[in-house]
Formats: C-alpha cells, sequence, structure tokens
C-alpha cells in the first residue's frame, strides 16, 4: 500500500507508529517536555512521535506548499525542544503548548512570505491525502474545553473567533466579511477570547485537570 | 498596579491581534511595554486558547515518513549538541586595548571625546553651545574616522583570536542560570526582519552584573554594514537612556551564539532589555529605528 502525500511519496506506516501518533495528541501517562529539558534524549524522539502528527497536520493547514510544510516541521520541534524548559504544566497540557508554538512560528513563515495565516484549506485540488492513511479525530481535554466554552459564546463572538482562528481572516477581512465595523470585531474577539478563558479556568477548576488527562 | 492584564483592552487586542495573525515590530515593542505594567502578565494567554481553539477536532494526519526520518536525524543532532553542552559561543569583540593594540589608544581618545560630546551636545541642546560643541564632535567623528581604518584590520585579528580562545560563555550562562540568583529570561522577538526566526535567552545577575544573551535564528549579519547592539533598560536611570550593554555579531553559518553582556554602566534594577540593529560599532543613543528582540524581566522562564 502506498500513501500519495501532496505529491510526495510516502511509504506505508508501521503499526506501531501508527499507534503512537494516535495516542499523540492526548498522552500524558508519561510527560515528556520536563525530560526534555533535563536532558533526556529519549524523550526528545517521543515528542517527535507524540506530536509529529499534529505540528505536521497544522503546517499543511497553514501552508500551501508541501516542502514548506516540512520545512515548518523541522523548523517548530526544533523550537519545541529549545523551549521545552518553559513549559508550565499549571498552564496547561503539553499538546496545547506543542500547538501555541506551532502556530506562532507558522504565523511568523506567512507573515515573512506576505501572506495571510491559515487561509489556506488544505482541500485545495492536488493537496488531498490519497492512499488509505486513517485520519485520527484525536481528543485534548482543553481543546475539548476550549471547543464547549467557544459554543456558549454570544453568536456574533463565536463568529469572529472562528473566522480569525479557524479561517485564519485577519480583523480587517472579518470586517469585511461580516460588515461588522472594524472596532466591533476587535471587541467581540477579546471578549470572547477572554470569556473563554475564564470558563477554562473555571472547568479546570471545578473537574478533572485541563492537561492531556 | 493591581488589574488583571487582560483587562487592559489595548494589550488584549495586541495580543489577540498576534494570536490570529501576528504584529509588526512597532506592534511588538508595543506590546512588549504595556505588558511591563502587570505583575501577573502571561505571554501565551491568549496563544494558547487560539492554539486550543485550532487543535479542537482537528483530523491528524500522519508525518510523512521521509520527513520524520529527516526529524529524526536533526533530533540526534540536537541531543549530541546538547549532551556536550556545545553551543558553539562566538566571543563579544572587547574593544581593543591601548597597550594592546598600536592605534587603539587613539581610537579610544577619540571615542572617550566623542561620546562625552555627544553627552553634552544632548544636555545642552541650544544656540551657541549647540554650534561649538557641533564643531567639536565634527573634530571628534574626523578623528575617530581617521584612526577606524587603520584599527579596522586589528580589530578583525582581535576578534578572530578572540573566537578561537573565548571561554566557554554557554557553559558559563548555564552555572549562572543555575545557581538560583540570576534572572533568566526569554527573548521576544519583533517583527524587524532580523529577527523574525530568532529565539534565546538571557541570564543576568544583577548583583555581580554579570550576564550572558544566547541567540539562535537571528539573521547573520555583516559587521561593516550593521550590528547588534543591547540596551539596557534601568529603573533607576532616565529610560530615555538606557544603558549600553555592547555590540555584538551573529556570524554566518552559526546555528546559536551566547554572547555576554558588557553594560558600559552599573545597572540598577533592569526593567528590559532590547537588541537594536545599529551601524557598524554600535551608538550611544540608539534611534531605536530597528529593535530586534526584547526580554523582560517579568517574563522569567
Amino acid at each position: 500500500m502506498r500513501h500519495v502525500i501532496g505529491g510526495v511519496e510516502a511509504k506505508p506506516l508501521t503499526l506501531r507508529r501508527r499507534m503512537r501518533e494516535r495516542r499523540g495528541m492526548d498522552a500524558t501517562e508519561n510527560p515528556v517536555l520536563e525530560r526534555i529539558a533535563a536532558g533526556d534524549q529519549l524523550a526528545v524522539k517521543e515528542c517527535m512521535d507524540r506530536f509529529g502528527g499534529l505540528v505536521w497536520t497544522l503546517a499543511r493547514r497553514a501552508l500551501w506548499s508541501p516542502q514548506d510544510a516540512e520545512d515548518a516541521t523541522q523548523d517548530i520541534f526544533l523550537e519545541v525542544w529549545r523551549s521545552a524548559h518553559r513549559y508550565d504544566p499549571k498552564k496547561g497540557s503539553e499538546t496545547v503548548f506543542v500547538a501555541t508554538i506551532a502556530r506562532r512560528r507558522l504565523i511568523d513563515r506567512l507573515r515573512k512570505q506576505g501572506r495571510q495565516p491559515f487561509t489556506e484549506s488544505v482541500d485545495e485540488p492536488g493537496l488531498h491525502l490519497a492512499g488509505e492513511i486513517e485520519h485520527t479525530q484525536e481528543v485534548c481535554t482543553e481543546a475539548e474545553l476550549a471547543a464547549r466554552a467557544l459554543k456558549t459564546l454570544k453568536p456574533a463572538q463565536q463568529q469572529v473567533l472562528e473566522l480569525g482562528l479557524l479561517r485564519g481572516l485577519s480583523h480587517s477581512e472579518i470586517a469585511n466579511q461580516t460588515g461588522m465595523p472594524l472596532g466591533t470585531v476587535k471587541t467581540q474577539m477579546r471578549r470572547g477570547l477572554i470569556a473563554i478563558r475564564e470558563k477554562m479556568e473555571v472547568s479546570k477548576e471545578s473537574g478533572p485537570g485541563g492537561s492531556d488527562t | 498596579m493591581s488589574a488583571h492584564f487582560l483587562e487592559d483592552e489595548r494589550l488584549s487586542d495586541l495580543l489577540v491581534q498576534r494570536a490570529v495573525e501576528g504584529l509588526d515590530s512597532a506592534a511588538s515593542a508595543e506590546l512588549a511595554e504595556r505588558a511591563q505594567r502587570y505583575r501577573d502578565y502571561d505571554d501565551d494567554a491568549v496563544d494558547r486558547i487560539a492554539a486550543a481553539l485550532s487543535i479542537s477536532g482537528l483530523e491528524v494526519e500522519p508525518m510523512p515518513t521521509h520527513l520524520r526520518d529527516r526529524l529524526e536525524a536533526k533530533a540526534n543532532d540536537w541531543s549530541t549538541e546538547q549532551a556536550g553542552q556545545s553551543a558553539r559561543v562566538v566571543a563579544f569583540p572587547e574593544t581593543p586595548k591601548a597597550a594592546d593594540i598600536s592605534g587603539g589608544f587613539r581610537w579610544l581618545a577619540a571615542a572617550s571625546v566623542l561620546v562625552g560630546v555627544l553627552g553634552w551636545y544632548q544636555a545642552f541642546d541650544n544656540g551657541a553651545e549647540r554650534d561649538r560643541l557641533a564643531t567639536e564632535l565634527d573634530g571628534a567623528k574626523k578623528t575617530l574616522a581617521d584612526t577606524l581604518d587603520s584599527l579596522e584590520s586589528q580589530q578583525a585579528l582581535v576578534a578572530s583570536l578572540q573566537i578561537q580562545r573565548a571561554p566557554d560563555f554557554g557553559q558559563r550562562m548555564s552555572v549562572l542560570a543555575g545557581g538560583g540568583r540570576a534572572r533568566v529570561i526569554a527573548w521576544t522577538h519583533t517583527e524587524d526582519p532580523a529577527a523574525l526566526g530568532a529565539r534565546g535567552e538571557l541570564v543576568w545577575d544583577n548583583d555581580t552584573q554579570e550576564g550572558y544573551m544566547r541567540f539562535s535564528g537571528l539573521a547573520p549579519n555583516n559587521p561593516e554594514e550593521l550590528q547588534y547592539q543591547l540596551w539596557i533598560f534601568d529603573e533607576t536611570r532616565d529610560d530615555r537612556h538606557p544603558v549600553d550593554g555592547g555590540v555584538f555579531d551573529m556570524p554566518a553559518g552559526e546555528s546559536e551564539v551566547v554572547v555576554p553582556i558588557r553594560a558600559k554602566l552599573p545597572v540598577g534594577k533592569p526593567v528590559l532589555f532590547a537588541i537594536t540593529v545599529e551601524r557598524p560599532g554600535g551608538v550611544v543613543v540608539s534611534s531605536r529605528e530597528r529593535i530586534a528582540l526584547l526580554a523582560k524581566p517579568n517574563q522569567e522562564i
């Protein structure tokens, strides 16, 4: 079985690797970032196994060129390893820490290219994943909490956050698309994010931890 | 200030904008400046929420095998580098001593005059005084220009020798960071093109006035065209006149450099460290037109 990714031929995945990557977004039975910071070389590779799919997927969503996505993935991992000592489990999960670094690096890369962050769709012609690679609908508690909190917001706040964070539109593009004044877009986005943050804090305090458990 | 940082609308707007579309250098600098006002400031607060939302329900694709292989090789290199604490270090070229280098004395003298004149020039910026000081300044500049030419090649030689016999600043930085007294602060890059991929941190021990800066991803510079310069904003001094922390280069081909901080004046209470891009040799007063990196003590690692 062969899988073609963005025109680049890839070898079939081993079952073991699939299982590792499937666990990826939500595995905290053995956190890796603190171990990387402590100099554990095995943890560096575990980090790659655990978050490789996540980082690659974010890069593919953000960047049109598969080559660019590959370069970005390497760049992001280097930054994750270097920044591992900054990870504070009290602030959130390892998954979200890695995704935060990934988003920042991707936004930097897109700004350098003079392009709008996260506007390209993975469904662009020619970018389909071919073959039979399974898409794993992973779960991250912190991401679930955020998504749940998003659904409780006012429709206008939900709309601007979805357009900004998921579709990658800038404030001014959101204003054009929704007809809202630019100031209103900014206000709704700010209030929405703060509301989500507060709701997540409450959820973390009242329920099981917000990390990848 | 007791208010929560997210209650600051402008600060929140900047954080949201950074999370969605990034910031230009002016906005990055403004964010860094505003963030200093809040003890509870959390630089990642909004980015984390944006990241959490963006991965919610994400269908994760496995990484291509060839990419994983390349990444694994990179991981091996990185691990080896870390294990050996072999971060390449490049010495900050010290100002040559008069006794060491012919011509150095004149250079130092000229520089001293220039510094003194410039300081005076700024303090008494008016009419006749200004004209007289400007004449002195021109004279000092000429002396400086005359001596710089002859000194240039010798400086290059000294710098290269210093690179070869540089003490292990990376190791010293680690020791200082682990000592419990020094502050370890991450760099935040601005939108300046030289710094877009830059990362790293600085370690500063205010008691001993010793510090080191680690950079990776900072654009290599041609020292004949521009140099990087550190400025330390000191709460005990006028913030229009930060302390010069030294000029340094980012050599091409180096993935990471460690540079010692050489504050030209005692630092009382540092509130911001800033790297600017300046003309060769640095400047006495920065125009702050190109701010590349910022590190705030309230964002300690």
